[in-house]
């Protein structure tokens, strides 16, 4: 037993373990946490607040498109950038681009689309980064019945400028699920 | 079995709603810690945390199992006929692989976080509805599948603030089969949670700090608790206002008005219909102003399928007051097809 084969074999193991770790998405393998590592400055309350309060800006700003979706574009710094990655994907940068996200189609002051919740957010070498999960429902819309229209969650790098915290980076992804048991329940069953 | 199923969780409800009412109606004892912002914000993230960690099963379970402390227990109540409870790192981690997940599946959507300190650490409650929204491309509608609350019991370890226990109730309409214990909805329980007077908080006039921003976040979570569940009549629902609020629509004004009004509305001890989300709060020099969007979830009970009542939301006028801040008025505007944006 004191033969250096098992510890060769441990060795096997973990290296492999270590490479399974480096190529599994980041999804996966990085649960949200709000440590600071070594290389990244601890948030403090009111840089947690202020990062919630941005966050949750966006989808008044979204669905308000107030001040023609400048009050959306505004919530991201000069060169903030939005990349939606369903149908095909598109990437919006700067203010006038990120401006049209949040204008045309129905908007205004009494609808209310976008519901985000589950807020995490950690420290970065850069600010900060977090996610949020996103459902949008339609209520209120005449001739409808309310549902659930589709959500996913949003992917977000925060910097901190002079005017507070901004979006540096968005990114929405759709909820798919990939694996679903025999034994959960299929909608309408 | 129902029978048992139903005196199952109805112990445990009463155990952990007695639990609740016995720290929620007192100060905090000399055992139980003061909450700094930062536990309150730290808190919250670990409880937004479980939906990624659940929903996606990372590391193969163990990112849902070390969000709770060496010895937790989660219990799911509606799990077989008398509920299941789960304790132990590997089978934590083995019921978040065990479900539907995937690394961008969304599925629960937590929110209405209250917390107050408590021996020990701290507890807590929160609603979750749980949502089937993208179905791995099967063409089936998203919806709302179920929902419910979970109530929480909160620990600092070295590692940070993780789940002592956490339990799920499954929603249920209806009038209060008994009269339940108050939850988390004393007022006391707000102003004590913060551990000064509001006066010694409050910087500058027109300025909000983090404990005020705090103190309004648990205000505004507590509103739906009080209403949903009403466990008193109505008066803690009403205790949430100034004395002199006006609540629109209908306006109702004074705490006897809105406590009769929270009454007339449906309710239950474990019924979940109010999802609050998207709170903004802006300081103004007599207090704060906020909104939040409102969707009220009519969660299926029996094998029903759930629907959504209505959404809008809720524009706020917040009040410091000696017993910790309030509405000053709070008014709901529905939802409706906007025209374009000018």
């Amino acid at each position: 037993m004191t033969s250096g084969r098992p510890l060769t074999i441990a060795l096997g193991i973990a290296i492999l373990a270590m490479l399974a770790l480096t190529v599994l998405p980041a999804q996966q393998r990085e649960p949200v946490t709000a440590r600071a590592s070594a290389n990244t400055s601890p948030l403090t309350d009111v840089d947690y607040i202020e990062i919630q309060q941005l966050q949750r800006k966006s989808a008044w700003a979204l669905d308000s498109g107030d001040n023609y979706g400048y009050a959306f574009a505004d919530l991201f710094t000069p060169d903030g950038t939005f990349v939606g990655t369903s149908e095909g994907g598109r990437t919006l940068q700067g203010r006038d681009q990120l401006a049209t996200l949040a204008r045309g189609g129905t908007r205004g002051h009494t609808v209310q689309r976008h519901f985000t919740m589950n807020h995490v957010v950690k420290p970065s070498a850069a600010g900060a980064t977090g996610r949020a999960y996103v459902v949008v429902a339609d209520v209120g819309v005449v001739g409808q019945k309310n549902k659930v229209n589709q959500g996913g969650y949003y992917d977000d790098e925060y910097q901190k400028t002079p005017q507070g915290w901004r979006f540096k980076r968005r990114t929405y992804y759709e909820s798919k699920v990939d694996v679903w048991p025999a034994s959960a329940p299929r909608p309408g069953q | 079995m129902k029978t048992m199923r139903k005196a199952f969780t109805t112990a445990v409800l009463s155990f952990v709603l007695v639990g609740f009412s016995g720290t929620a109606a007192q100060q905090p004892s000399s055992s139980t810690p003061v909450l700094t912002a930062l536990d309150y914000l730290e808190i919250e993230q670990l409880v937004y945390r479980y939906g990624y960690a659940l929903d996606t099963g990372a590391d193969n379970g163990f990112a849902y199992a070390d969000l709770y402390a060496d010895d937790a227990t989660f219990t799911g109540t509606n799990q077989g006929p008398s509920g299941r409870t789960y304790q132990g790192r590997e089978r934590l981690a083995a019921l978040a692989r065990g479900g539907k997940r995937g690394p961008n599946f969304m599925s629960h959507w937590v929110t209405n976080v209250v917390i107050e300190p408590a021996p020990g650490g701290a507890i807590g409650k929160t609603y979750v509805g749980i949502f089937d929204i993208g179905n791995g491309g099967n063409g089936a509608k998203s919806r709302v599948d179920h929902g419910g609350i979970y109530n929480d019991v909160y620990v600092k370890t070295p590692k940070g603030w993780r789940f002592k226990s956490r339990s799920f109730f499954e929603s249920t309409s209806g009038a209060p089969v008994q009269p339940p214990p108050a939850m988390l909805t004393t007022p006391h329980g707000l102003s004590a949670a913060a551990g000064s007077t509001p006066e010694s908080r409050t910087q500058n006039p027109g300025t909000l700090t983090a404990q005020d921003y705090i103190e309004i976040q648990q205000l505004v979570a507590r509103y739906p608790y009080a209403l949903d569940q009403n466990p008193d009549d109505g008066q803690s629902y009403a205790n949430l206002f100034t004395t002199d609020a006006v609540f629109r629509q209908p306006r109702t004004e004074g705490r006897q008005n809105l406590a009769t009004m929270a009454s007339r509305a449906p309710h239950g001890a474990k019924y979940t219909r109010h999802f609050l989300a998207n709170h903004v709060i802006d300081a103004t020099a007599d207090g704060a102003v906020g909104k939040q969007y409102l969707v009220a979830v009519d969660i299926g009970e029996s094998g029903q399928p759930s629907s959504i009542f209505l959404g809008g939301h809720y524009e706020d006028v917040y009040a410091k007051t000696p017993e910790g801040w309030r509405f000053k008025t709070r008014t709901f505007i529905a939802s409706a097809t906007g025209a374009e944006a000018k």
